[in-house]
């Protein structure tokens, strides 16, 4: 049991209240990004280890072949799955994925494909076959906010992925042929209400503290994925105010990952 | 192990990544690279990347599986998906299963357990990127998060692995060797009194061959040990 | 006994299973085999006469008698209450063990700091003259660097409780109660001695250093 996550809601909100974070950041201020491409290169496709502060998560990509589905017949296939597992923090448990694992997956995979950013139309190969794009998110050290470190971790993985070598109909192990395509670079931002506050990227401390999220996935022009999570409320307002925040703040970090 | 005796795995002595019957792969390692968990280690053995962390000693839920007399030492070892060429699909599979035991009674062989009764040691093990070999660069990583973690050991486990190819006793298989080779044999062992406390084998040898691959995989293990202390005796510089 | 004789050196960093001599006396994570001393932990080596020890830097706290510890009431079974410490044992308060001190009523999620009296065979700590903390926050620290935290004779703990004037209670168990306008003050100074604890001047630095953000 974490002792300090039961004590800390009342330090941290007296604290918002004059304007402080925990951790001396600004209310907006995400804390500093790390991305390493091609964590795993030897195996996978592409992958990326992304350090958000101190919350580690690596994404790996995977591309096979696969069979379309039926109301898509020449559009290539792409799924996200996340595990929690518990080397990341003493709260998860070993076992099948339970509500949290699954929200961030379907969260994750919603921003990159509603940007159209794996351009699926391009994995068509021939009558029947097309490619499959595996993302897998491994939580690697939890200090708060593993959906934005996934989301990005998955983003940078996808920019750094290779499509495998076909050689008469089969894939040939370790082998490459150019990059998957890509089309656009959605970014996640999560702000966290604490009290009355509205925060960006909550570490770990202000994640137990926090009433409501809300978590907003831009591109440059678009808004393709939002997803509010916590028993708390936000405004119509607030919601609308994130949006621009969003927009805002995503385009630093963009940089960042398309380098 | 196919024992396909038709592929040449080695050559005048001289196998397919270059190396010679007798050398180890390159071998990094670090401490401390988590913070969540009390103590935790990365490896990187030839292409495999590794990393444990070590939880723990802590209260063991539910409490019929605490041991009054001494701490379970619990190891979960696990391959991410994207860790192999064909993407593994999430979750324990029989290997990993078989694995995480074995791993877990050759750590239980070093560990006090007596000091810590009623509690749980909890080591996870994640290969992130696997390359014939994982299961020794684990328990290997797995040893240095407990010394990270400052869980206290008698000594140290170390791992490594020996094989045969092309009838040729050779040490720490790569994948292609692991593949089309005759034999593997990973062993661990205490080195102070080069106990061995994991030890398994498949494949076909004789006598005279298990002889051979054990006792080089045994001196492999020593020149990983010395590594080891390395690295440990090195870790509080950066640190402090 | 023969000779003793060291293999290490003092403040040399050691390893499981190191040799550390042969004929010494043994003292903290050492083991003895055959007449040879062993490490059983990574730590720095102490040596004093003829005792070796290990000290480690890293480790679950075990409660030791007279140990104060701070902690949060995990579970209410009447008269008997558990305090998680933050160790693999939780502590354990039994009403009604003080004769002399009106009974402390506990629930829950209440924050206390307590002395630890004795530790049984179980290895739970008994504890006892709880007092319940209202109010501030509870930061961890490592609790292999509380020591330093304190200071010789409460040198380091006092300087920050004056210059803040917070309320702090340290728990030897790494769990810290701080109350006060200047918590935040305090927790960054608290922290940054957990992350410095082995280099010298620490005091004086850490003077200067609450001095500077006090100001601001």
């Amino acid at each position: 049991m974490d002792v300090t996550k039961y004590i800390v809601k009342d330090y941290i909100t007296n604290l918002l209240k004059e304007g402080r974070r925990v951790d001396g950041r600004k209310y907006d201020e995400a804390r500093p990004i790390e991305v390493v491409k091609g964590y795993a290169k030897e195996k996978s496709s592409g992958s990326a280890l992304v350090k958000l502060g101190d919350t580690q998560v690596i994404a790996g990509i995977s591309v096979g072949l696969g069979e379309p589905y039926s109301d898509r017949p020449t559009s290539g296939i792409m799924t996200t799955s996340a595990e929690l597992r518990p080397i990341a923090s003493p709260d998860f448990e070993l076992g099948p994925p339970r509500e949290n694992s699954v929200e961030l997956a379907r969260v994750v995979d919603r921003g990159i494909r509603e940007s159209g950013c794996i351009d699926v139309d391009k994995l068509f190969i021939e009558e029947n076959k097309v490619w499959t794009v595996f993302i897998d998110l491994h939580m690697m050290d939890n200090h708060g906010n593993l959906i934005d470190a996934s989301a990005l971790a998955a983003m940078a993985a996808l920019l750094d992925a290779r499509m495998p070598k076909l050689e008469d109909g089969k894939i040939i192990s370790g082998e490459w042929d150019g990059k998957l395509p890509i089309t656009c670079t959605p970014i996640p931002l999560t702000f966290a209400k604490i009290a009355d506050t509205i925060i960006a990227d909550p570490n770990m401390q202000e994640e137990y503290a926090l009433d409501a999220r809300l978590t907003i996935t831009t591109t440059e022009k678009e808004v393709n994925a939002m997803q509010k999570g916590g028993e708390g409320r936000f405004t119509i307002a607030e919601a609308e105010d994130l949006i621009d925040k969003a927009f805002k703040s995503a385009k630093q970090v963009r940089k960042k990952i398309e380098s | 192990m196919s024992g396909n005796t038709d592929m040449k795995l080695i050559k005048n002595g001289v196998r397919l990544d270059g190396r010679k019957p007798e050398e180890l792969r390159e071998i990094k390692m670090e401490l401390g690279v988590l913070k969540r968990p009390q103590g935790s280690a990365y490896v990187e053995w030839g292409k495999n990347k590794v990393i444990a962390a070590v939880y723990g000693p802590r209260e063991l839920h539910p409490k019929f599986m605490q041991n009054p007399t001494k701490a379970v030492v619990r190891y979960t070892y696990n391959m991410a998906p994207f860790s192999v060429d064909d993407r593994k699909r999430p979750g324990p599979d029989r290997r990993s299963v078989e694995i995480s035991k074995i791993s877990s009674e050759a750590l239980t062989a070093v560990v006090e357990t007596e000091d810590y009764p009623n509690t749980v040691i909890d080591v996870f093990v994640e290969v992130l990127q696997a390359d014939a070999g994982t299961r020794c660069a684990a328990l290997t990583c797995a040893s240095l998060a407990l010394a990270d973690a400052g869980v206290p050991m008698k000594d140290m486990v170390v791992a490594c692995a020996a094989g045969k190819i092309n009838d040729h006793i050779v040490l720490d298989l790569g994948k292609e060797e692991d593949n089309f080779g005759q034999a593997d044999v990973p062993v661990a062992i205490t080195p102070l009194s080069k106990d061995i406390v994991l030890l398994q084998m498949d494949g076909k040898l004789t006598r005279d061959e298990y002889s051979k691959a054990l006792n080089l995989a045994v001196d492999g293990a020593m020149q990983v040990y010395e590594m080891m202390k390395k690295t440990l005796i090195g870790s509080l510089n950066r640190k402090e | 006994m023969g000779k003793a004789q060291f293999n290490v050196e003092e403040r040399s960093v050691s390893y499981p299973g190191q040799l550390l001599g042969e004929n010494v006396r043994k003292g903290e994570n050492v083991y003895i085999k055959d007449g040879k001393a062993y490490s059983l932990m990574r730590g720095l080596v102490n040596i004093r006469d003829e005792t070796v020890s290990v000290i480690p830097v890293r480790g679950a706290y075990i409660a030791k008698p007279g140990d104060f510890v701070t902690g949060i009431v995990s579970d209410d079974f009447g008269k008997v209450k558990l305090v998680d410490i933050h160790s693999p044992y939780p502590g354990v308060i039994r009403g009604g063990d003080d004769k002399h001190r009106k009974e402390v009523e506990l629930s829950p999620g209440d924050i206390v700091n307590a002395k630890v009296v004795s530790v049984g065979e179980t290895k739970e700590p008994q504890l006892a003259s709880p007092w319940k903390l209202e109010g501030g926050v509870v930061i961890e620290v490592d609790p292999k660097k509380i020591p330093r935290v304190i200071g010789k004779k409460k040198s380091m703990i006092n300087m920050i409780k004056e210059k803040t004037g917070c309320r702090i209670m340290v728990g030897q168990n790494g769990l810290i109660w701080i109350n006060g306008d200047k918590t935040d003050i305090a927790v960054k100074t608290i922290k940054t001695i957990e992350e410095q604890a082995h280099t010298p001047g620490l005091t004086d630095r850490v003077g200067a250093m609450l001095d500077e953000m006090i100001k601001n």
